[in-house]
């Protein structure tokens, strides 16, 4: 058995002709609407910072498997996802070497360090999210006009506004339904437009490459959550990165648990963390923190969920 | 053993925070200048030579049974001088290094060398070893220190004591603040060992190949 | 009972020894490490208030204006701790106060000097334990140079809150804390400079 090349897993299994790449260009395909948004709101400036972080991305990539003498992983297309999944999460105006330290940083420490492909623990684009945050929180938290201006955004000086999250918080404004559908506010680059998230999210659950169990006991959670404490649930489900990262980041089949039970309770978890982060913490938005902390609890959530198998009887102590 | 290689040791082959993995607490805490680094690794060194040498020249008076609280008593006294006198001459970085310069009295490196060291070997062959080993964790912390300052701050050999700034090598904006915060210390820590490690078994492989 | 009694004395002896040892190094060091914490606070009162060179502590006085402003189970001015007269050659310059205002990281210890004009002299803070990098920059002189001249009878706010100090960047509440403490060490010293009487005798 040993070295045979197959990995042996409980009945029933079946020959599937999905492949990595496959699940990942579809997934690029997917990000696409996401991407076209954050081009459409806020410019060049975008279209810039996603050609850094893909490009960084797949060359530390390629770097790395070869002087670690690792197979060439790079035509899986999962470094290009990482890369642009960080370009999606990060604000417009970060500096383009900041895009690309931080890409490096997500393939290089969080994902290499813990074996490469399949091995790591953290998403790593969200790893090299919080690498971004905790290092230059100036820049991360400097947000920009989205380029079609609306009124009503609080101006904070020529260029910089606040996001959603940060208004409502701190301020107490909240930002009109359609806007927020649309994608014309202040945020991440790729995380404005719920309509371009919703498109891609849709077509990755078409092609059957993520169950609902995730997303949907995520955001649900939030939901009912920022309801019982007197919020707006649709506002929280529309505003910050919650559907990006419901979608497209908790469901990451690395960092995610495999049991239908444990995908449950892993949503759940997440969504109980955003809701504390955003009414209790000191920062206005928890979606990176609340994925990578159940990231953590992956492994645990799997082991107590396995199903049984049939004809198994519990054991009683 | 000669004193040469008895202090040699604990450099590079036995050094206590690369491959020991001692006191790791300390050296995440505080290295994050080279000031630090420098001052934090001398004040335990000292400790470190003192506490090895009375626990070598009494071991043949120490009875067994109370070696710990006599060594307790031994590295206390020596930690308690060393706050005294940084807190009367140097009192900016006694300031920055804070908690860390009493907790040597716990650093297991110093109770390590007492207990595995000093309570077997002669007076010399103590002090050598106290000298190496002590100037082993200071490399280390100076080296971890080195780079979390550099990338960290954008400055380098900052001495806030004698009223240097550092030099500046990059502006403040441009650096990762992540790296003098505790997640950079395991992160850069990590890396190092990982890097010595890698640097050691390939010349393993050299040597048995040559 | 010998066997317990040798090591009670082994140990009873190196501890004597050591205990000796430590007295002879409290004895060189003592009075240079109580003089130390002086100077620091001399520096930091200087700082703040540049034209006096002979600062006396009148906690007294500002235990007294509390004391009276006090109605209700209130307690106002809470965050300032200490108070210090400056002088230039026997002549008073102004006050500095020593606040303790609530940070993101704990309280941040900030030393407010106001001149006789009424206007701050200086802001400097003295310890904190903000987020490196985000509230820590508060140590940086331009941020304190922000609150220089403000006059007493304003309400000292960061931008954000209606006010008129520029808050660093990313780092509001930190700034808040410190504007906080400049607003309540103005308001103190009016009710000093209001009272004739107390400002005479000090």
């Amino acid at each position: 058995m040993e070295g045979s090349g197959f990995i042996v897993s409980s009945s029933p299994h079946q020959h599937t002709t999905v492949s990595t790449p496959m699940i990942m260009s579809d997934v690029i395909l997917a990000l696409m609407p996401a991407c076209f948004a954050g081009v459409w709101f806020f410019g060049l400036p975008a279209l810039g910072m996603m050609a850094v972080c893909v490009g960084s991305a797949v060359i530390t990539e390629a770097a790395l498997t070869k002087i670690c003498g690792k197979p060439v992983t790079v035509r899986d297309y999962s470094a290009a996802v990482t890369g642009l999944l960080l370009a999606l999460v990060v604000p417009p105006d970060l500096p383009l070497w900041a895009g690309a330290i931080g890409s490096i940083f997500s393939i290089a420490i969080a994902k290499f360090t813990f074996g490469g492909l399949g091995q790591n623990i953290f998403n790593p684009a969200l790893i090299g999210r919080a690498f971004l945050l905790a290092s230059w929180p100036v820049f991360m938290t400097r947000w920009r006009w989205p380029v079609h201006e609306a009124a009503w955004i609080p101006k904070f000086d020529a260029l910089t506004t606040a996001t959603p999250l940060v208004l409502m918080k701190y301020m107490n404004i909240k930002a009109p339904y359609a806007e927020l559908f649309i994608g014309r506010i202040a945020g991440s680059i790729g995380e404005t437009s719920a309509f371009a998230i919703l498109l891609g999210a849709a077509y990755l659950i078409y092609r059957g490459h993520i169950g609902l169990r995730i997303p949907l006991s995520f955001i649900g959670t939030v939901a009912v959550l920022t309801a019982l404490f007197g919020q707006d649930p649709l506002f929280h489900i529309l505003a910050g990165g919650l559907l990006l990262g419901a979608f497209f980041m908790a469901t990451d089949y690395v960092t995610s648990p495999v049991t239908p039970r444990g995908q449950i309770v892993y949503g759940v978890g997440c969504g109980v963390l955003v809701a504390l982060i955003r009414l209790y913490g000191g920062y206005p938005e928890g979606v990176c923190y609340a994925i990578l902390i159940m990231n953590a609890a992956t492994a645990l959530l799997e082991r107590y969920t396995i199903p049984r198998k049939f004809g198994e009887v519990k054991r009683v102590a | 053993m000669s004193f040469k290689s008895e202090f040699s040791k604990g450099i590079i082959n036995e050094n206590p925070t690369f491959r020991m993995l001692l006191g790791m607490c300390p050296t995440l805490a505080t290295s994050l200048a080279i000031s630090n680094g420098i001052g934090m690794g001398l004040a335990a060194t000292f400790v470190l030579v003192g506490s090895n040498v009375i626990i070598s020249a009494l071991r043949k008076v120490t009875p067994e049974k109370i070696r710990i609280p006599i060594f307790v008593v031994v590295i206390a006294t020596f930690v308690t001088t060393v706050d005294l006198i940084m807190a009367a001459f140097l009192p900016g970085l006694h300031e920055v290094l804070g908690i860390f310069i009493p907790l040597i009295v716990v650093n297991c490196i110093i109770f390590a060398r007492a207990e595995a060291f000093a309570f077997q070997h002669g007076i010399m062959d103590s002090l050598a070893d106290g000298l190496g080993m002590g100037l082993g964790w200071t490399l280390a912390l100076c080296g971890l220190s080195a780079i979390r300052e550099l990338l960290g701050t954008g400055t380098i050999l900052a001495i806030p004591d004698f009223g240097f700034a550092g030099i500046r090598i990059f502006d403040q904006s441009l650096a990762a603040v992540m790296v003098i915060l505790p997640p950079g210390g395991f992160i850069t820590l990590g890396l190092l060992i990982g890097l010595l490690n890698w640097v050691a078994s390939r010349n393993k492989k050299r040597a048995q190949e040559g | 009972m010998r066997e317990v009694l040798r090591l009670g004395v082994v140990l009873l002896v190196i501890c004597a020894v050591a205990g000796a040892v430590l007295a002879v190094v409290n004895g060189i060091t003592s009075d240079r490490i109580a003089a130390q914490a002086t100077i620091r606070l001399q520096q930091a009162l200087k700082d703040v208030l540049p034209e006096a060179d002979e600062f006396r502590d009148v906690t007294e006085a500002l235990s007294f204006v509390k004391a009276e402003a006090s109605s209700g189970g209130k307690s106002p001015f809470a965050i300032v701790d200490k108070m210090y007269a400056g002088y230039l050659r026997g002549e008073r310059r102004g006050f500095a106060f020593m606040c303790f205002p609530a940070g993101y990281g704990g309280v941040i210890e900030t030393v407010v000097g106001v001149s006789s004009s009424g206007n701050v002299s200086g802001v400097s803070v003295v310890r904190h334990s903000e987020t490196p990098g985000l509230g820590a920059n508060i140590t940086g002189g331009e941020f304190q140079r922000r609150f220089v001249g403000i006059p007493a009878g304003t309400e000292v706010k960061v931008k954000k809150d209606g006010g008129q100090v520029d808050a660093i960047t990313g780092a509001t509440v930190s700034s808040r804390a410190v504007a906080n403490a400049v607003n309540e060490a103005l308001r103190v010293f009016e009710v000093v400079s209001d009272k004739g009487a107390l400002g005479n005798e000090l």
